[in-house]
C-alpha cells in the first residue's frame, strides 16, 4: 500500500499533526505489515495446492521475507508503545529458530528422539520414516484403526550411530569395502558391532515413559518395525528391512538394533555401492507398536496391480499373524471384489477358500511360531461377508487418503475390529502404466462441461457422481466417493471433504479454510468456478480435472489411471513436506481472545499469533491516542450528519471528502472516499434502521450513538465513532459501550489491492448472547464469501482480491449489517433466533436495493 | 495427428522437473528431464529438441550458456527460461539472446503450459510453411 498519507499530512497543519502523523504512520505500517504477513502466509499455503512449480529456494526466500516483515512489525509496535512489548522479540526468535530447523537439510526437530504415534503425521516423514508417517496419518485421519505405539526417530538413529566406537568402525569398514572387502563380510562385521553397541541412555530414557504408558494400558507384546527414509531410489528395499513381532518389553532395544542392522545387509550395501549412494547418510526410524491380537490377518490391494484400471479390490486372508500371507507361506483365502468407481458399494466377485493347515501365532514366551490350524477351521473361510465389506471400506478410505492405489497389511482381532499394520503405495507394473499420449487423446475426445473452471485449491483428478450439498443439508447422507458440489466454501462443508472424491464450488478462494482441509486430505478441489451448481447435474457422473481446470462429462478412466500411477505425487515431495512444516510454525492462530489474560507476547506460538497481538495492541494504542484529546481539538475533523442515528467523526487524509466542501458538518454526498461511499449506501438504505420495539439496552445504545454527533463534547470516556478516510481507503472504528467494530478497507480498480477487514468484539449482554451475535455476524459474513473466524464473541472477517463492483456490494452489505445488528444481542434469545436473523438479513438484502452485482 | 513435439526440461532442482514432466506429457508432449547442466550440454549437442525449458541459475552452466549453445546448434528450438531469481536484468539479457519466453518461479503449471502451447503453435506453423506440398 502506498504511503499516501505522508504527503497529505505535509500539506496542512504540519506541526500540530506531527505526533498524530507519526502514530498513524506507524499504526498503518503495522496494519500493512500484518496484511503482508497474512498474504504471504496465504500465498505459501496456496503453493500447497500443487498448482505451482516451486523449489527449496522459494521456501527459503519466503521465510526470509516473513522474518523481515515480522521484525518490522515488532519494531514498529515497540516504537509506538514505548518499548512495552520487547518480549515479542523473544517470541519471534523462538519461532524463527524452529523454522530454521525445519529448513535444515537433516531431519527436523533435533530434540525429538521418540515420538508417540498419535503425534505423527505424514509431514514428519523425515523424522519417522515412510511406514510410520503413513500409520500416523491413518490414525489421525481415519480416527483409529492403528495399534498404539511410538517411534524411535531418525534422530535417535543418528545418536546411536554417532557413538564414537560405532562411527569409527563404520568408517573403517566402508574404507575397507572400497579396497575390496566383500559386501557379505562388511555386512557381517557391521551387524556384529551394531548389535553389541549400546543404545544411548538418552534414547532409552526418552522411550521409557511411552513404553510404560502402553504397558499400563495392558499391552504385553510389541511389534518392532522398520520405517526407513525411502527416497525413490530406495523404494526397492522396502521388503529388505526387518521387523519383529511378539517382542517382550525388555527385548525391544535388542530388536531395535537388529532392525537398524538391516540397513546394512549385503544386498543393500551392494545396491548403494552400485548407485554411488553414501552408506553413512542413510537413516532409519523404528516403530514400536502394541501387538494387535490377530485372529485373521492378510493383505488388501485396492486395485489389481496387473490390471490397475479394472476396479477390483483383492484380499488375501489367513488365520493368525500376517506372516502367512505377507511372505506367501502356506495357504490363504482369496477374495476379489468389484467396486463402484472410484469408491463406493463393492460386490464380491470371487472367493476361493483355501485349505489352511498351519498358522503363525504369537508365543507366550515371545516370538512367533508356525502351528497347526485346528481341524474345524481348516476349510472354513476366514472372513465373513461383513468382514469383507468392512475391509473393502477401509481400503477405499485409504486409497482416498493417499490418493493412490494401496497395498495394505491388516489384521483383525476376536471382536472383528480391523487394525492397519501398514499401508503403502501399490506397486503397479510399469508396463501397466498408461501412456501419456493415450491420456491426452482420451481427454481430448471427452465432452467437457466446464473449461477454465475457477481456481485450483488442491491439484488432482477425481471422479464420481455429483452430489449437491446445501448449507443445511443432512451431512450424514453424503455418499463416499461422490463429487461434492456446493455454492461456497464453508467451514461446515469441510467435514465432508474426507469422503469426497473431488470438490467443486461456485465461489471461494484457494486460500480459505476449506481449501486447507482439501489439501490436508488431498481431495482435488476447484473453487470459484462461477456456475458449477448450475452446470453439474445432481446424480450425473463427472470427472473433475483439478489440474487443467476442466470438468468432463462421465468418468475418464485414463485420467484417473494416469494420476494413480504417477511416479512423483507432488504432496509427497520433500519441498511440500518442508513447506507444510514451516507453515505449521507460522500460520495457526492460538492467540484468539484479546480480553484474556493469556493474550501476551510470551504466549505467541506462531507468527500469526504475533501479528494478531501486534494488531490488537496497535489499534488500542491508536484509539487511546485519539481519545486522549487535547491535540485532537485542533485537528481538522468533520462531523458526518446522517439520516440514521449514528454520529461519526471523519478525518480526511486526502481525497476522502469532496474538494468543494465547506464547514465542519458533512452530508453523505460530501463523502468522496470510495469504500465509505459504498458503505453509506447500505448504512442509509431504507428499512435498515427501522425502529424495533426499544429495549432498555437499545435506548442507551441509541443515546450513546447520538452523543458522538457533537464533536465539541468529545469525552474520552464516551463512545467514539471515527472514520479515517482517503479516496480509496477507509478505516472505520465504531465503538459503542463495550462493542468495538473496526472495518478497514481499500477499494481500487486493481482487485489485487482490494480488501475488507472486519473485526467485531464485545457486546453489552451476557456471554451466551454475545456469542450468538458473533455467530450471526460470522454466518452472514460467511454467506458473503468472507473468510471468517469466530472465537467466542470475537469475529474477524476478511475478504480480498475481489473486483470493484464486488467490493462495493460487500461494503454496502456491511453498512446494512452495522445498522441491522446494532441491537441484536439483546434480541438473540435462542439459537433459532440466530438462524432467523441470518435468513432475514440475507433475504432482505436480496429483495431490496442495491442489487447484487455479478463477480467479473 | 502431428508427431508429438519433444521438450527437454532442465533444472538443478529435481522437483521442478518432476512437476513439469507429467503436466506436459498429459498435454501430449514428449518430455525428457535432466538435472545436470553439464550432461544437458551433451544432450543438446546430440539431439534436437523442439522446446527447451531451462532454469537460469544452475551450479555449473547457466541458462544463458545453454541458450547460446542451443541457438548455435539448433537455432529453431524455442527456449523458455524459468528462474527463481527473476530480475529485470536477467530477463533483459535472456530476451536479447533470443529466448522465447521468460518465467519467474514459482509459476502455475498451466501458465507454463500456455507458453509451451504458444511456442508449439509457432513451431507447427513454421513446419507447415516449409512443407507446402504435403
Amino acid at each position: 500500500m502506498a504511503r499516501w498519507w505522508q504527503s497529505l499530512f505535509h500539506k496542512s497543519e504540519r506541526d500540530r499533526l506531527q505526533s498524530l502523523r507519526t502514530l498513524f504512520e506507524k499504526f498503518h505500517e503495522i496494519l500493512d505489515l500484518n496484511n503482508a504477513v497474512l498474504n504471504l502466509i496465504a500465498d505459501m499455503g496456496e503453493k500447497l495446492s500443487g498448482d505451482y512449480v516451486f523449489d527449496a529456494h522459494y521456501i527459503e526466500s519466503a521465510v526470509e521475507e516473513l522474518n523481515d516483515l515480522m521484525y518490522r512489525i515488532i519494531y514498529n509496535l515497540n516504537s509506538i508503545t514505548d518499548n512495552r512489548n520487547l518480549a515479542l522479540y523473544d517470541a519471534f526468535e523462538r519461532i524463527r529458530k524452529r523454522i530454521l530447523e525445519e529448513l535444515s537439510p537433516t531431519p527436523t526437530r533435533a530434540g525429538e528422539l521418540v515420538l508417540p504415534l498419535d503425534r505423527v503425521t505424514r509431514d514428519l516423514e523425515d523424522l519417522v520414516g515412510k511406514k510410520m508417517s503413513s500409520l500416523g496419518e491413518i490414525a489421525l485421519r481415519l480416527g483409529g484403526h492403528v495399534p498404539p505405539g511410538f517411534v524411535l526417530t531418525t534422530h535417535a538413529y543418528r545418536r546411536f550411530m554417532d557413538q564414537a566406537e560405532v562411527r569409527d568402525f563404520l568408517e573403517e569398514t566402508f574404507d575397507a569395502l572400497k579396497r575390496g572387502l566383500s559386501p557379505e563380510e562388511a555386512s557381517e562385521r557391521i551387524c556384529k558391532v551394531l548389535t553389541q553397541a549400546k543404545v544411548p541412555q538418552e534414547v532409552e530414557r526418552a522411550l521409557q515413559p511411552h513404553l510404560a504408558a502402553l504397558r499400563e494400558a495392558g499391552h504385553r507384546w510389541f511389534a518392532v518395525r522398520s520405517s526407513a527414509l525411502l527416497e525413490d531410489s530406495e523404494l526397492s528395499f522396502a521388503g529388505q528391512y526387518r521387523s519383529f513381532l511378539q517382542v517382550a518389553p525388555d527385548q525391544i532395544l535388542a530388536r531395535y538394533k537388529d532392525v537398524v542392522s538391516s540397513l546394512f545387509s549385503p544386498e543393500v550395501i551392494e545396491y548403494r555401492n552400485r548407485h554411488g549412494l553414501s552408506h553413512l547418510d542413510t537413516a532409519m526410524a523404528v516403530g514400536v507398536l502394541a501387538m494387535a491380537p490377530s485372529r485373521v490377518s492378510g493383505v488388501l490391494y485396492t486395485r489389481d496391480p496387473e490390471m490397475p484400471d479394472s476396479n477390483v479390490i483383492l484380499i488375501s486372508a489367513a488365520w493368525g499373524l500376517a506372516r502367512t500371507v505377507v511372505e506367501g507361506r502356506g495357504q490363504a483365502d482369496f477374495y476379489k471384489l468389484s467396486r463402484a468407481h472410484p469408491a463406493g458399494a463393492s460386490r464380491l466377485l470371487e472367493s476361493r477358500v483355501a485349505e489352511k493347515t498351519t498358522q503363525w501365532l504369537g508365543q507366550g514366551e515371545g516370538g512367533e511360531k508356525e502351528v497347526p490350524v485346528p481341524a474345524e477351521l481348516r476349510n472354513v473361510p476366514c472372513l465373513s461377508e461383513s468382514d469383507i465389506e468392512k475391509l473393502a471400506d477401509i481400503g477405499d478410505r485409504l486409497e482416498m487418503l493417499f490418493r493412490r492405489p494401496q497395498d495394505i497389511e491388516w489384521t483383525m482381532d476376536e471382536s472383528g475390529a480391523i487394525h492397519i499394520l501398514q499401508s503403502r503405495d501399490l506397486r503397479i507394473r510399469t508396463q501397466e502404466r498408461i501412456a501419456p499420449e493415450a491420456v491426452a487423446e482420451a481427454a481430448r475426445a471427452r465432452p467437457r462441461i466446464m473449461e477454465n473452471a475457477g481456481m485450483v485449491a488442491c491439484r488432482g483428478i477425481g471422479a464420481g457422481k455429483v452430489v449437491h450439498v446445501l448449507e443445511d443439508a443432512d451431512f450424514a447422507r453424503f455418499p463416499k466417493g461422490a463429487v461434492l458440489v456446493a455454492k461456497s466454501t464453508s467451514p461446515k462443508l469441510s467435514r465432508l471433504i474426507p469422503l469426497a472424491s473431488a470438490v467443486v464450488t461456485d465461489i471461494g478462494t484457494p486460500t480459505g479454510h476449506m481449501a486447507t482441509i482439501a489439501r490436508e486430505y488431498r481431495v482435488p478441489t476447484l473453487v470459484d468456478t462461477g456456475r458449477a451448481t448450475q452446470l453439474l447435474a445432481e446424480g450425473t457422473e463427472v470427472t473433475v480435472d483439478a489440474e487443467e481446470r476442466v470438468i468432463y462429462s462421465g468418468i475418464v478412466k485414463e485420467l484417473l489411471q494416469f494420476q494413480a500411477t504417477e511416479e512423483h505425487p507432488f504432496p509427497d515431495a520433500r519441498e511440500f513436506r518442508v513447506l507444510r512444516r514451516v507453515l505449521h510454525q507460522v500460520s495457526p492462530l492460538y492467540l484468539t481472545d484479546p480480553e484474556s489474560r493469556e493474550f501476551t507476547p510470551e504466549n505467541c506460538r506462531t507468527y500469526h499469533d504475533i501479528t494478531r497481538y501486534s494488531h490488537e495492541i496497535a489499534v488500542r494504542q491508536f484509539i487511546e491516542f485519539h481519545l486522549r484529546g487535547s491535540k485532537w481539538k485542533r485537528v481538522p475533523m468533520f462531523r458526518l450528519s446522517l439520516p440514521v442515528p449514528l454520529g461519526l467523526v471523519v478525518i480526511d487524509l486526502g481525497g476522502g471528502i469532496a474538494p468543494d466542501t465547506h464547514g465542519r458538518v458533512l452530508t453523505p454526498d460530501a463523502i468522496a472516499s470510495r469504500p465509505m461511499k459504498a458503505l453509506l449506501i447500505g448504512l442509509c438504505a431504507e428499512g435498515v434502521w427501522k425502529t424495533n420495539p426499544v429495549d432498555l439496552d437499545f435506548r442507551s445504545f441509541m443515546a450513546s450513538l447520538t452523543r458522538t454527533a457533537h464533536t465539541a463534547s468529545m469525552d474520552p470516556h464516551r463512545t467514539q465513532n471515527l472514520a479515517v478516510l482517503s479516496n480509496e481507503y477507509m478505516n472505520l472504528n465504531l465503538r459503542v459501550g463495550y462493542h468495538f467494530n473496526m472495518i478497514d478497507a481499500i477499494l481500487t480498480e486493481n482487485r489485487n489491492d482490494n480488501y475488507i477487514y472486519f473485526r467485531f468484539l464485545g457486546g453489552v449482554t451476557e456471554m451466551t448472547r454475545r456469542t450468538r451475535r458473533a455467530r450471526f455476524l460470522g454466518e452472514v459474513l460467511n454467506h458473503y464469501d468472507f473468510i471468517v473466524e469466530v472465537k467466542g464473541d470475537l469475529v474477524v472477517g476478511r475478504i480480498k482480491k475481489i473486483s470493484r463492483p464486488m467490493m462495493e456490494d460487500r461494503l454496502a452489505m456491511l453498512g446494512r449489517l452495522i445498522g441491522y445488528s446494532r441491537q441484536l444481542d439483546v434480541l438473540m434469545r435462542s439459537e433459532e433466533a440466530v438462524d432467523t436473523f441470518v435468513r432475514e438479513f440475507v433475504l432482505s438484502r436480496h429483495s431490496g436495493p442495491p442489487p447484487r452485482p455479478k463477480e467479473d | 495427428m502431428d508427431e508429438p513435439l519433444e521438450i527437454l526440461v532442465l533444472d538443478d532442482e529435481p522437483i521442478v522437473c518432476t512437476r513439469i514432466k507429467p503436466s506436459l506429457e498429459k498435454a501430449g508432449y514428449q518430455v525428457e528431464i535432466m538435472t545436470d547442466s553439464v550432461r544437458a550440454l551433451d544432450r543438446i549437442r546430440e539431439k534436437r529438441f523442439d522446446i527447451l525449458i531451462t532454469d537460469y541459475r544452475m551450479s555449473k552452466v547457466t541458462g544463458l550458456d545453454l541458450l547460446n549453445l542451443q541457438k548455435q546448434i539448433w537455432p529453431d528450438t524455442k527456449v523458455i527460461i524459468i528462474s527463481g531469481y527473476a530480475t529485470l536484468e536477467v530477463a533483459r539479457k535472456a530476451l536479447q539472446s533470443g529466448v522465447y519466453d521468460f518465467m519467474a518461479k514459482p509459476f502455475r503449471l498451466y501458465e507454463l503450459k500456455e507458453v509451451v502451447e504458444r511456442a508449439a503453435q509457432t513451431i507447427r506453423a513454421a513446419r507447415q510453411s516449409q512443407r507446402p506440398e504435403t
